[in-house]
């Protein structure tokens, strides 16, 4: 028996993607079905860090785009029914040696161009703030506003939020088609345990967004890029804040120009340090990257790599325990940017592809897609986002 | 990295009996135990001299043959105290974390048979103040008890299993106060399960029994059948507790409810198998409905789905030592004829041998084990500010938000809550919690065996980074 | 005859007994360990029960007895998180309650 439901709209994904999406659009008082293939937060957004980061995006688009989402975050953060333990404590991006220090400071200010709060800190004035960083770290650059919360906790306040306005929250149901009609708009999602009569539908599926975007025939380039997480048992603090590496930035941005004094397995496998300390008073430690398909299992070689990274810039971390590790899947784009984007199927949005982004860019790609479904003035152009770029 | 033909993963009874028989046929043999004394939870306290600990002369006897003959092999083999494994990599490198070496540390050996004899740990279903000190678990004041120490002045001892006698026969021998044995077994099932238990009971076990019961009886020390504890008093240690009687599904009675002087209490629903690691080797297992638990499944050789590994005694089905004995030396016996060192004839009638003796403990084993099981009723216990997961404080107030948020399985609620995300990596919150979420959701059954993750026990960063 | 073996057995138990204990050093109190003990099993021979308290402030002791429950963690010479339980004691080791609550960044 088919169960036939209406809406405004269909999103699809219940990881933070479509949570924010759902949020923002329930406030404008549009009728929004989510419909999740598992539970809500069981993909990427259940397999993450709490990232709300400025300090590591290109300037330009990317740290625009970036500091309007970080913007959103504190008051949502008081909003929501949920404490999803958001904190704004900054971060630091530690410099390993000289050549990197004069790099960091033409970076930090390209940065303070565009009027984020960067600065530089010195060999001295680093250990001040992060004590145990290792004695060698040359110095730093610290970027306020950035943030931290419990990324699970956002989803679920998101999406708890949106029902308590009249959203419609579907789990455990995947999509198997979607109709359109004679003039290829957007007519019927068809899942596992209903039909839903809809003309508009955002793609918020993640690393899936490719094939719900087949069932409309489009092409969307994303692949799930692996990353490794190790997380500490509860001790003292080791850092006030989140703490990654200026040099894995440089190899990022620089177009292999750059390379850092890393071991061979660091090297194959992306790693970077990524320290972020919780709430939960542990810390976690990252980050690797590799295409695997959707293998979510740990590799120890890269975990190996991963503590040896992280010992290097904090040594008092040997001692302490891994509790356990996990991987998450990145929805990985070959631009590094996002999909945020109508497309050429008349009623069919894409909002997915944020890679290592996804939480910090959750809130302003909630409100842009709000703002293009209501026909309201874009927060930001947002042309280099669009699908039909690659 | 060195290689050996077998490694011995726990050196209780188990795994000793592996070491010799492997090593009497010239296998290279790595025996691996955490703690700093061969002996494992049974015979480990026997090496501490501490007077003369073992009040039970047939485990005095059968505990000082098994070390002696260790002690005439143990120059042929390497043996590994005070260490961990946390990885088994493929066929079989067996990561190592070495606690006691300040010094080299050797990170990892290789196998070319594995077998796995890491023995069990406590069973228990959370009750209100279970988390507060002088809680503690059957087997850990067991052990506290054999080497001397008495915890304190008016003991309770609750839950079920046998394990509650030999504790209570322990403590006698050490001149504790026992203030009351509360067994959730009723009178009715035991009767029931005799002709099992009887029949197939051998003589030491039989001995043992009766002399526990005797050394009870005679200390006057009050028995509770069908009782259960259904709280623990106290601000920061235990200074009371209520007991209460529970029906045919193990339902706490209301109105039966009793207080019972106490200052310590020793709580625990028996044993299961530790299969953390058969679970990581990818390991066939199977839930077994009348014992409660996942158990590997093995063949008569004591050879897992995997081929070259084996599981040999409590880590399998909890049995015993003395069935663990004969099934370390089952599995040592068919690890040697695989690798060469022995005859397939010579292998076949050995396992004949064993196999005829362990006949009798399986039995009684299973019976003993069906005793045990924590009725479903037993749950009703668990009041809304009962810590359920101890490491991460979760309360089952925290549990019953998550599921009535559309939480449906144990992802769900570890997301929600950070349930099972502490120390214990879910040992313990883990043997209930699904059980909790059927009950609380109305969910239809559905059993899942958890793949460990990396490290399947907390490691430091710099083992893992080999620095 | 008899007396001379008496004291010298009397001397010889002194000693083992001396050999057989030394001082552990509990919240900055002294407090005798007996060889082959564990901390843990020192401090509950001592009548300490409250080995950590909770970053909810909740107390907590011993349990497992075997290392996997991690309820037993204490400060021990300096380093957190010592399990208790599977820690010989030694002479002189320094043990602390381990406060999870003021293990905070300072704000």
């Amino acid at each position: 028996m088919t169960v036939h439901k209406t809406a405004n709209v269909v999103v699809i994904g219940g990881g933070v993607a479509g949570a924010a999406i759902t949020y923002f659009l329930t406030r404008k008082n549009v009728e929004v079905i989510l419909v999740e293939k598992g539970a809500i937060a069981s993909g990427t957004s259940g397999r993450c860090e709490g990232d709300v980061l400025i300090c590591d995006k290109e300037p330009g688009f990317d740290s625009r785009l970036g500091k309007l989402s970080q913007d959103l975050f504190p008051q949502i953060a008081q909003e929501l029914d949920y404490d999803i333990g958001w904190t704004q404590k900054g971060s630091l991006l530690a410099i390993e040696n000289e050549e990197e220090m004069e790099v960091a400071k033409t970076f930090c200010a390209r940065l303070a161009a565009e009027g984020l709060p960067v600065r530089i800190l010195d060999r001295h004035e680093v250990r001040e703030v992060e004590p145990h960083l290792a004695e060698d770290i040359v110095g730093g650059m610290e970027t306020d506003g950035d943030g931290s919360l419990y990324p699970m906790g956002l989803v679920y306040g998101l999406v708890s939020d949106a029902k308590k306005r009249g959203a419609q929250i579907l789990t455990h149901n995947a999509v198997l088609d979607i109709k359109r009609d004679r003039n290829g708009s957007i007519a019927r999602v068809i899942t596992q345990q209903e039909e839903i009569i809809t003309p508009q539908v955002v793609n918020a599926a993640g690393i899936w967004a490719p094939f719900i975007g087949k069932m409309v025939g489009l092409d969307i380039p994303i692949r799930p890029r692996q990353g490794q997480m190790l997380v500490s048992e509860r001790t003292f603090p080791v850092g006030p804040r989140k703490v990654m590496e200026f040099g894995y930035m440089m190899a990022k941005f620089e177009g292999g120009s750059y390379t850092r004094k890393v071991t061979p397995e660091m090297e194959k496998f992306g790693v970077a340090l990524v320290f972020e300390p919780t709430e939960a008073q542990n810390f976690l430690i990252g980050s690797s990257r590799r295409f695997v398909g959707e293998d979510t299992s740990c590799d120890v070689e890269v975990l190996r790599a991963m503590a040896q990274r992280a010992i290097r810039f904090f040594p008092v971390i040997k001692d302490i325990n891994i509790i356990r590790s996990y991987a998450g899947l990145r929805p990985y784009t070959p631009d590094h940017l996002p999909i945020v984007s109508e497309t050429e199927v008349p009623g069919f949005y894409v909002a997915a592809g944020h890679e290592g982004d996804g939480i910090g860019l959750s809130l302003i790609t909630g409100k842009l897609v709000t703002q293009m479904i209501c026909g309201e003035p874009l927060e930001i152009n947002v042309d280099p986002l669009r699908l039909g770029r690659f | 990295m060195k290689d050996f033909d077998l490694v011995i993963i726990g050196a209780g009874p188990a795994g000793i009996s592996a070491a010799i028989e492997a090593a009497d046929r010239g296998a290279s043999v790595a025996l691996i135990d955490e703690n700093p004394v061969l002996g494992g939870k049974v015979f480990g306290h026997m090496h501490y001299h501490l007077k003369d600990a073992i009040p039970d002369k047939i485990e005095k006897k059968i505990g000082s043959q098994l070390m002696h003959r260790l002690d005439s092999v143990m120059d042929s083999m390497s043996v590994f105290l005070e260490t961990e494994v946390w990885n088994i990599l493929d066929q079989w490198i067996v990561a190592l974390h070495q606690k006691g070496t300040s010094g080299e540390q050797v990170r990892s050996i290789k196998a070319r048979k594995l077998i796995i004899s890491i023995g069990a740990f406590e069973r228990i279903v959370p009750f209100p103040g279970w988390t507060l000190p002088g809680v503690f678990s059957v087997g850990g004041l067991n052990t506290l008890a054999k080497k001397g120490i008495v915890p304190g002045e008016k003991i309770l001892i609750a839950g079920n299993g046998p394990l509650q006698l030999v504790l209570a026969h322990h403590l006698i021998n050490e001149g504790a106060r026992i203030t009351g044995i509360v067994n959730a077994v009723s009178l009715q099932n035991v009767a029931k399960r005799s002709p099992q238990l009887f029949l197939n009971i051998n003589s030491s076990v039989l001995k043992s029994g009766f002399s526990y019961l005797f050394n009870i009886k005679k200390h006057r020390i009050p028995m509770y059948f069908s009782h259960v504890i259904s709280r623990a008093r106290g601000t920061n240690q235990v200074e009371g507790a209520e007991i209460v009687r529970i029906d045919k599904t193990s339902r706490p009675i209301k109105g039966t409810e009793k207080g019972i002087v106490t200052d310590c209490i020793a709580y625990g629903y028996g044993l299961i198998p530790s299969s953390e690691i058969t679970r990581l080797c990818g390991c066939n297992h199977i839930f077994d409905e009348q014992l409660g638990y996942w158990r590997v499944q093995l063949s008569e050789r004591m050879e897992t789905s995997k081929a070259g590994i084996f599981a040999a005694g409590d880590c399998r089905i909890v049995k015993g030592y003395s069935a663990a004995i004969e099934e370390g030396k089952i599995a040592a016996v068919e690890a040697c004829s695989q690798l060469g060192y022995t005859s397939r004839k010579t292998a076949d009638s050995a396992l004949r041998a064993s196999l005829k003796k362990l006949k009798r403990f399986k039995e009684f084993a299973r019976a003993m084990e069906i005793l045990s099981r924590p009725g479903p009723g037993l749950l009703d216990i668990i009041s809304d500010d009962t810590v359920v997961c101890r490491c991460e404080e979760v309360t089952m107030k925290d549990i019953r938000s998550a599921v009535a948020e559309g939480a449906g399985d144990v992802n769900d609620i570890k997301r929600r809550t950070r349930l099972g995300m502490g120390h214990c990596q879910g040992r313990f919150c883990g043997q209930v919690i699904n059980e909790l979420i059927w009950k609380l959701a109305g969910m239809p059954r559905k059993r899942e065996i958890f793949t460990p993750r990396i490290p399947i026990k907390p490691v430091p960063f710099g083992v893992l980074a080999r620095q | 005859m008899k007396e001379k073996n008496f004291q010298r057995k009397l001397i010889q138990y002194f000693e083992m007994e001396r050999d057989n204990t030394f001082e552990i050093e509990v919240n900055g109190r002294k407090v005798t360990a007996q060889r082959g003990q564990t901390i843990a099993e020192a401090l509950l021979a001592n009548g300490f029960r409250v080995f950590r308290r909770t970053r909810n402030d909740a107390p907590r002791g011993f349990y497992c007895g075997m290392g996997v429950c991690y309820e037993c963690r204490m400060i021990v010479n300096g380093i957190p998180n010592v399990r208790t339980c599977m820690t010989p004691a030694t002479p002189g080791c320094e043990v602390t309650t381990q406060n999870e609550a003021k293990m905070k960044v300072k704000e």
